[in-house]
């Protein structure tokens, strides 16, 4: 069987150590100067026995109870890692906006394979979700070092189109992370904050940890334009808007206040982080607060 | 609604410069591709609405904007809604037109003229600043360009105060319709036009239903409908004594034989004329004075007879007077009187034999130079000379006053060309027919399709057939002959019978004046093809054909005579009204002077001078006026002297520079006399004025300052346009801040 690698061509491996190289760059830059508080491996501990059913690895049967009991058991291990994290990278139409700062997408995509490499380093699981109106990929949360490869493959290869379906894609997301984790979710979020609330809760009923990174450009903002102006929608084309831009920038500029609050205040009761990131900053906040979180575990 | 200024119309496309800038605007809009948009989409499901009508109505507001200016630039105007009453607010252009026909000149001691003066500066005196008002006259209204239209009120009274009445025929469709077309061409929305008239009904043409019909399509199709007022002079008595004309009783006035001037003298006027009294004046001195009593309405013939001593250039005159006559200007008639000592007559002889009486013109000469036997010396005007028809062609023809030809064949072209030149000159020519003659060649080279000298195409002769056939010759056949009629000679002979067109040469031979001719027997006679246009049947024979025809050939004239003039088809020379007959008729064809010395009012007056005489400047000496040094233009040998102003009725004179006052040349100057009679518009009349012309008639001046009331006119909204567009700006301004 041919390796993940082999299947990739020239392009894609250049993708792949750029993104690498931009990764590595800015998880090492962030921690230089920090303590270096890696966590070791993980270890298997016992949880219980079970009866032996046709099919069970034989290396897994407790010989020792065999020997006292003459019934055959098998041990079963509760897996003990360091930290679950599924990064759910937006996709959709709404991240190909660049205005003031770099892409919002190009941004996110760096941020998430920069929390992949520290994620992988650190010997943490890290999975990775990409959607738009659907899911486009979801990898499993895994630790091993080819893993990262693996990621950072997707990573690459994402390009952000169509529309946003976020709410819906949380809520199934949700349903399908067995275990609980962290996720973390890079996206502009911009979907019905009523809906997203409800989709956030799912991961609250199963207990996940999350933190939303919400990624806009400074233009997005700070609504700069100036005379009339038409605005073209980048997740639906036949979506365009003519309007006056100083005539309208208080308003809109109320309302992006009024759901990034509403976003803000779910969060908090959900105990969720909820950070603001402009393509224009350095992805430190981004880093800090998983750093943090993965403290705090 | 009118404008006033609809050139400007143009205006209202600027309307479309609002609505071109927003979709410029459009065009220019920046694209940008936006992620949030879902915030906009909120903010436009809200606002989109609100900011649409937005739009529109500051484009709307814009667009009025302007509008309003474009309408005012217009000057639209509507029925004014305050019923007329002249405000400061609407502007009126005015048209006096004045009647200055001659009649306005009736009163004794104030003028029918000075009365309109007075209410026409009046009028103008309640116009406003603003106002415009063209000053137009009757005689002249529709012949001279228009007047340009006065702000300038005081130099239109001006105007009005200089004018006098002059002598040109009265037209008052043509004035009213030439002061229409200058109304319609002001630009204030009140319109109003003032015809300041006696109402002297003799102008108006009222019969003449085509020309009223245009002027109501004129007064119903104007921009703004004119308020018409016929402003009416106090009516005075219409007693007007008036002298109508003077004729010569003779054609040719010649220094033997005394001629007698037929005066004819008019009562205008309701009442009978008991003191009239007529002066005859020849050459500026008074000779006879007549009293005249005339009936209402009446004219009586006074006749005076003079003999002029020496021939020349000379005029009489005739001054009427009563005490009754309110007008003066019609009581002055002159005629200018050109007397001669010698007519020369060229008798050209188709028919020439040595017996007496035996060539064509035999008779003919008799009857136009008679002599007496007890007095060699005696002799008449008329000087004949007699050729054969063959030396026609070595005869100067400016030597002669008329020319005869009689029974010539056919004429070689060149004659048939030199005589043509003759008659266009003014010459007169009489062609007597007769057994020579050649039908084909006088249609061909004479009358040349009515192109040519001869009135009318000859046919064939009449009556002459049978005796031709029966003798071989034709016979002549005196009145009165005992010889037997033969068997075979056909046809009864006719007679001349009547005098079919007024004629002076046969105004002898009417019934009434007692001279019979219808004895003469004509047995042969041409008959002819029915005269064509500008050919007149002044005689006919008992059967009706034509026996005298005549037509005006440039300045001169051509007799055609349809029998012979000798004995050979009829007896008319053994009659006694042969000679004079003949005579006048020779006479009316001499009696052509050129240029004319008698003319009407506005007709240039021209004076042709030879030899010397033709390089002297000439003085002309109007009625009353001061010596004018008259423009010449040369011809060859010849100078003309002209004068072009011939407004004013009366004697003019002209003569050499320093030459003695029996050299003068006289011409007089006539007004037409329409004018006399007074009689006013009958009230059917003036209705009907009213009822077509939506005109009002003012019988005084409290009548018309009443009138002046009636509001045909319209109300300007021009200012409030303009206020509406300041208000919109203001709007404008508020409305964009406000959404701002």
């Amino acid at each position: 069987m041919p390796e993940a690698r082999e299947l990739i061509d020239d392009r894609a491996m250049q993708r792949i150590s750029k993104l690498r190289l931009v990764a590595r760059t800015v998880v090492q830059s962030f921690i230089s100067g920090q303590h270096r508080s890696v966590y070791k491996g993980f270890s298997v501990e016992f949880a219980q026995h079970r009866q032996y059913v046709r099919g069970d690895e034989l290396r897994h049967i407790d010989w020792k109870v065999f020997a006292k009991s003459d019934r055959i058991f098998v041990k079963q291990y509760e897996e003990e890692t360091n930290l679950r994290a599924t990064i759910v990278l937006d996709a959709s139409g709404s991240m190909l906006y660049k205005g003031a700062g770099e892409q919002k997408f190009e941004y996110a995509r760096k941020l998430a394979a920069a929390l992949s490499y520290l994620m992988v380093g650190q010997c943490d699981s890290a999975g990775l979700v990409t959607f738009d109106t659907e899911v486009r990929s979801h990898i499993p949360a895994r630790s091993t070092s080819g893993h990262l490869n693996t990621l950072l493959n997707v990573l690459s290869e994402t390009e952000p189109r169509g529309e946003t379906n976020l709410a819906p894609i949380l809520q199934n997301l949700s349903a399908q992370l067995k275990r609980r984790g962290l996720v973390i979710i890079l996206s502009d979020f911009f979907a019905p904050v009523e809906e997203l609330t409800k989709a956030l809760g799912h991961f609250h009923h199963k207990r996940h940890e999350v933190i939303l990174f919400q990624i806009l450009d400074p233009n997005e903002v700070t609504f700069p334009f100036d005379n009339v102006a038409e605005f073209r929608s980048l997740e639906n084309s036949n979506i365009k808007l003519r309007l006056d831009a100083p005539r309208v920038r208080k308003l809109y500029l109320e309302r992006l206040e009024k759901f990034t609050q509403k976003l803000r205040e779910s969060c908090h009761r959900f105990h969720y982080d909820h950070v603001m990131l402009q393509t224009d900053s350095p992805y430190d906040a981004a880093l800090s607060h998983y750093l943090m979180k993965r403290h705090e575990r | 609604m009118v404008f006033l200024n609809l050139l400007l119309a143009g205006g209202l496309l600027a309307v479309s410069a609002p609505i071109i800038i927003h979709l410029l605007h459009r065009s220019k809009v920046m694209p940008y591709d936006w992620g949030a948009m879902m915030f906009l989409e909120e903010l436009m499901a809200e606002r989109a609405r609100r900011l649409r009508m937005q739009e529109i109505l500051l484009l709307i507001v814009r667009a009025l904007i302007v509008a309003c200016l474009a309408f005012a630039l217009m000057r639209p105007a509507i029925k004014s809604p305050t019923a007329g009453v002249r405000s400061a607010d609407t502007h009126t252009s005015a048209v006096v037109l004045l009647d200055d026909s001659y009649s306005m000149n009736t009163g004794h001691n104030r003028k029918a003229w000075q009365d309109a003066c007075d209410a026409a500066i009046k009028y103008i005196g309640t116009l406003q600043s603003g106002d415009d008002v063209s000053v137009m006259f009757t005689s002249s209204a529709g012949k001279v360009p228009p007047p340009a239209a006065l702000y300038d009120h005081e130099r239109a009274r001006e105007i009005i105060r200089k004018a006098t009445p002059q002598y040109d025929k009265t037209d008052i469709p043509r004035a009213l319709s030439a002061a229409l077309q200058q109304l319609d061409s002001q630009h204030n929305p009140r319109r109003e036009l003032v015809l300041f008239t006696d109402m002297q009904a003799s102008g108006w043409e009222l019969a003449d239903g085509a020309r009223w019909s245009f002027i109501a399509g004129t007064v119903r199709s104007a921009r703004v409908r004119p308020n018409i007022i016929l402003a009416a002079t106090p009516e005075l008595k219409p007693n007007n004594l008036a002298l109508l004309k003077i004729e010569p009783s003779r054609q040719v006035v010649d220094s033997f034989t005394p001629v007698t001037f037929n005066v004819t003298v008019a009562n205008e006027s309701p009442e009978a004329m008991r003191d009239a009294t007529v002066t005859f004046i020849v050459d500026n001195v008074a000779k006879a004075t007549r009293s005249v009593k005339l009936d209402p309405g009446g004219r009586e013939v006074v006749a005076f007879e003079h003999k002029f001593e020496r021939p020349g250039s000379h005029y009489v005159a005739c001054r009427a007077r009563s005490s009754q006559d309110m007008l003066e200007d019609d009581n002055e008639l002159n005629h200018s009187v050109v007397v001669i000592d010698r007519l020369p007559v060229l008798l050209v002889d188709g028919d020439k034999k040595d017996r007496p009486l035996g060539s064509e013109t035999d008779f003919l000469r008799l009857a136009l130079s008679p002599r007496d036997r007890d007095d060699p010396n005696w002799r008449t005007v008329i000087d004949t000379t007699v050729i054969d028809s063959t030396d026609l062609r070595y005869t100067d023809l400016s030597k002669f006053r008329v020319v005869v030809l009689a029974n010539v064949a056919a004429l070689p072209a060149a004659a048939v060309s030199e005589i043509e030149r003759f008659v266009v000159a003014g010459g007169g020519l009489m062609i007597a027919l007769g057994n020579n003659i050649r039908p084909d060649a006088y249609n061909r080279d004479l009358f040349r399709q009515g192109a040519g000298l001869l009135p009318v195409a000859l046919k064939r002769i009449e009556g002459a057939t049978l005796q031709n056939e029966s003798s071989g010759a034709v016979r002549l056949v005196a009145a009165g002959s005992s010889a037997p009629k033969p068997a075979q000679q056909g046809p009864d002979p006719v007679h001349l019978a009547s005098i079919v067109s007024n004629a002076p040469a046969l105004d002898l031979f009417r019934p009434e004046k007692g001279q019979d001719w219808s004895r003469a027997r004509v047995r042969s006679y041409f008959s002819v093809a029915a005269p064509g246009d500008g050919v007149r049947a002044l005689a006919a024979f008992s059967n009706g054909d034509p026996v005298l025809l005549q037509k005006r050939l440039g300045e001169g004239r051509v007799l055609l005579f349809t029998s012979a003039i000798d004995m050979d088809w009829s007896d008319l020379p053994i009659h006694p009204f042969y000679v004079p007959l003949m005579q006048n008729l020779v006479f009316d064809l001499a009696s052509a002077v050129i240029p004319p010395r008698n003319v009407p009012v506005g007709q240039t007056i021209a004076y042709v001078a030879t030899g010397p005489n033709a390089l002297k400047p000439h003085i002309l000496i109007p009625p009353g006026g001061e010596p004018i040094t008259l423009k010449t233009q040369r011809q060859g040998q010849l100078s003309i002297f002209t004068h072009e102003n011939t407004k004013t009725p009366g004697l003019y004179s002209i003569a050499p520079e320093g030459a003695p006052p029996d050299e003068r040349v006289f011409y007089t100057v006539t007004a037409d006399r329409s004018d006399s009679v007074l009689d006013r518009l009958e009230r059917e009349d003036t209705e009907k004025l009213e009822r077509d012309l939506g005109a009002h008639i003012a019988s005084d001046w409290s009548a018309m300052a009443r009138l002046l009331m009636l509001d045909a006119g319209s109300f300007e909204i021009s200012k409030y346009l303009l206020m509406a567009a300041i208000v919109f700006c203001f709007v404008e301004i508020w409305l964009t801040r406000r959404w701002a």
